[in-house]
């Protein structure tokens, strides 16, 4: 089988900036065009899992139309024999004042009607959460969006009044003042 | 007769209504006169309870005239943080989540005490909310302001408690203290406060901020004035937890001996920077007056300081934590995001804390077997503006209200006693210097602010800048 063939690789190279310049744009139309016709393709969303081309529309359909833009930071593209290939890429895309690294997987076969999608995966890489974030949710305790960056910059003076006290060789055994009386 | 009803001292009252020279009743009206009168402007409290004190009065002035015996504080007018609980009443404790609270069924054991001493409740006082703050700037309740200059904050978080004893609303009030909540609002309102010894007097009926620090103490604009209520706090109560059951040592007879044969000295290194030169050329006066040129290392101050802000924000976030997860959206947005936080503070910061909390006790034990009294400023300014923001120390801008504190939170977390005497320099506004001595020495701080006020050095007169701005 040959790997790479040169006239498949400019195939999905091509097929790989329309789809891309569709996504970023929402063309619904195009983006539904390119993936396999069929109740077998499956999409696997950031948060969504898509089974049959009628779950796939019914989704580009309903997305929000923000922030689709995204920044391409390697693309792989390999080719098996003619009708078979995989596009590989890991990108970046701002979501609100948030930068969230991602990577994306497809899957084509090429029919008589050409190239199609018949499976894709897109995932983000989870940045390890912040403290507040983690503790808050260990012990149960809400933050509103609107008191998060206050309560992160005191979280910070906690921190940084916390390091001036940890600085202190305090002995191992001391212990704290005894209060419990049984 | 000579009695001024704006500026006779607790003392003078009670000897003038016990002696029937003239009538509770008549010092009760004359208070509610002032407040209504004042509050429009300073807005110290929160609640006045007329009625109650009429009754009260009233009582007195016909066991006056039964030739009945009366209590040290006989026909005094009081008024109380509003963290105390007082029969009848929603405690506030500044907070508006507060205000639909059951009444509390009883008064405070302090409340208790005074009314017990003859002394008449008139009102309620403003505070930061649930305490944490240092300049009653309350979302809810309003700024208490400063009644030397209406611009400017009368500190807190018992900041009502100082603003109306320094404009002559009432003689003395009772505040809490847990990082400085008496000694920086008497330094700003320019009267003396008393911190007394951790567990020294009840704290049960205060709502609490953190039981770690938590006291309750007076402020009064004599030193007189400030032994009775403090004698007459003192005694054994088994519903506060950590309450001593040492007996009462009684400070007013020991005023005359003044600081004869106290050693005293100045803090020196972390109490001697991080401050406007004034407050130094505070603590330099009083020394002077007291004949001490000595300074003395407390160590590990800065540690002890960060300490107490780790517990305080631990302690305190944890006590609302049902509240924070159901209407944080109700807290005074200057108190939120600090509780939000403190009740995410790692366990390993509070327990090293706690454990360098004995280490430093202990250190401080050592500093006292050979001093007696310690001066320390007791701000690094004078009082701030209303809404200032930031302050200029050591020529570098910090952050003005979590800095307030640093020369008062090292000493409260070990439960030291503190008197707070008043120096009212020309041309500003007043500063207070901190009299820290070891615990359950309160007499001989007391009888050092004695000596201060008998010299002229220390004073409290009658805030009198308010005035143009008040009605009546």
């Amino acid at each position: 089988m040959e790997i790479n063939n040169a006239a498949a690789v400019a195939e999905l190279t091509a097929l790989h900036a329309t789809y891309e310049r569709a996504l970023i744009e929402n063309d619904i139309p195009t983006l539904e065009s390119m993936f396999w016709d069929s109740s077998l393709a499956i999409r696997y969303g950031a948060t969504e899992n898509l089974y049959g081309i009628e779950e796939i529309k019914a989704f580009r359909r309903n997305r929000p139309k923000v922030d689709l833009a995204r920044q391409i930071l390697r693309l792989e593209i390999t080719t098996f024999g003619q009708s078979h290939g995989v596009i590989n890429l890991d990108f970046t895309r701002k979501i609100g004042a948030e930068t969230r690294q991602g990577r994306q997987t497809q899957l084509w076969v090429k029919w008589a009607n050409g190239w199609k999608i018949v499976s894709a995966h897109v995932s983000y890489i989870f940045e390890k959460a912040s403290y507040v974030d983690a503790a808050a949710e260990k012990i149960g305790l809400p933050i509103r969006e609107e008191d998060r960056h206050d309560v992160e910059e005191e979280m910070k003076r906690i921190s940084s009044i916390a390091q001036v006290m940890l600085e202190f060789p305090l002995e191992q055994n001391s212990e704290a003042a005894p209060r419990f009386q049984p | 007769m000579n009695y001024n009803f704006e500026t006779a001292s607790a003392v003078e009252t009670a000897k003038a209504v016990k002696s029937g020279s003239v009538s509770a009743s008549s010092v009760v009206e004359s208070a509610l006169d002032r407040i209504a009168g004042a509050d429009s402007v300073l807005n110290c409290f929160t609640a006045v309870t007329r009625e109650r004190a009429l009754a009260e009065a009233k009582r007195i002035d016909n066991a006056v005239s039964r030739g009945e015996s009366l209590g040290p504080l006989a026909g005094v007018p009081f008024a109380v943080k509003n963290l105390l609980d007082i029969e009848g009443l929603p405690t506030l404790a500044g907070s508006a989540l507060r205000a639909q609270a059951a009444p509390a069924a009883a008064d405070a054991t302090s409340v208790k005490a005074l009314s017990r001493a003859g002394a008449v409740l008139v009102g309620a006082l403003n505070m930061d909310e649930f305490a944490y703050g240092f300049t009653t700037e309350n979302h809810h309740y309003g700024v208490t302001r400063n009644p030397h200059d209406v611009s400017r904050v009368a500190g807190g978080s018992s900041g009502g408690s100082a603003a109306a004893v320094a404009a002559a609303l009432v003689p003395v009030t009772l505040g809490s203290d847990t990082n400085g909540s008496i000694r920086v609002p008497s330094a700003f309102c320019g009267i003396f406060g008393l911190k007394p010894t951790y567990g020294r007097v009840s704290r049960a009926g205060a709502f609490p901020f953190v039981t770690s620090f938590d006291h309750i103490g007076p402020f009064a604009r004599s030193v007189e004035d400030l032994a009775t209520v403090f004698d007459a706090l003192q005694g054994f109560d088994p519903t506060d937890p950590v309450c001593t059951n040492r007996p009462p040592e009684f400070c007013y007879p020991e005023l005359i001996k003044g600081a004869d044969g106290l050693r005293i000295a100045m803090a020196g290194g972390y109490f001697a920077s991080q401050g406007r030169p004034e407050v130094f050329e505070a603590v330099w006066a009083v020394a002077k007056a007291l004949n001490t040129g000595r300074v003395i290392d407390i160590p590990a101050a800065a540690t002890a300081r960060a300490a107490a802000f780790v517990i305080t924000a631990s302690e305190g976030g944890n006590h609302h934590l049902a509240d924070l997860r159901s209407k944080a959206e109700l807290f005074d947005p200057l108190v939120r995001s600090r509780l939000l936080a403190g009740a995410l503070t790692p366990a390993a910061w509070v327990s090293f804390a706690q454990r360098f909390r004995s280490w430093f006790r202990s250190q401080m034990a050592d500093v006292f077997k050979d001093v007696d009294v310690i001066l320390a400023p007791a701000t690094p300014s004078g009082a701030l503006k209303i809404g200032q923001k930031t302050m200029t120390l050591d020529g570098k801008e910090v952050a003005s209200r979590p800095n307030i504190g640093i020369f008062t939170q090292p000493i409260s977390f070990v439960g030291l006693p503190v008197v707070t005497v008043p120096m009212h320099l020309p041309g500003q506004m007043p500063l207070g210097v901190q009299l820290i001595g070891a615990p359950y020495t309160e007499a001989k701080l007391l009888r050092t602010a004695r000596e201060l006020e008998m010299k002229g050095v220390a004073a409290a007169p009658i805030a009198r800048g308010f005035q143009s701005q008040s009605q009546g």
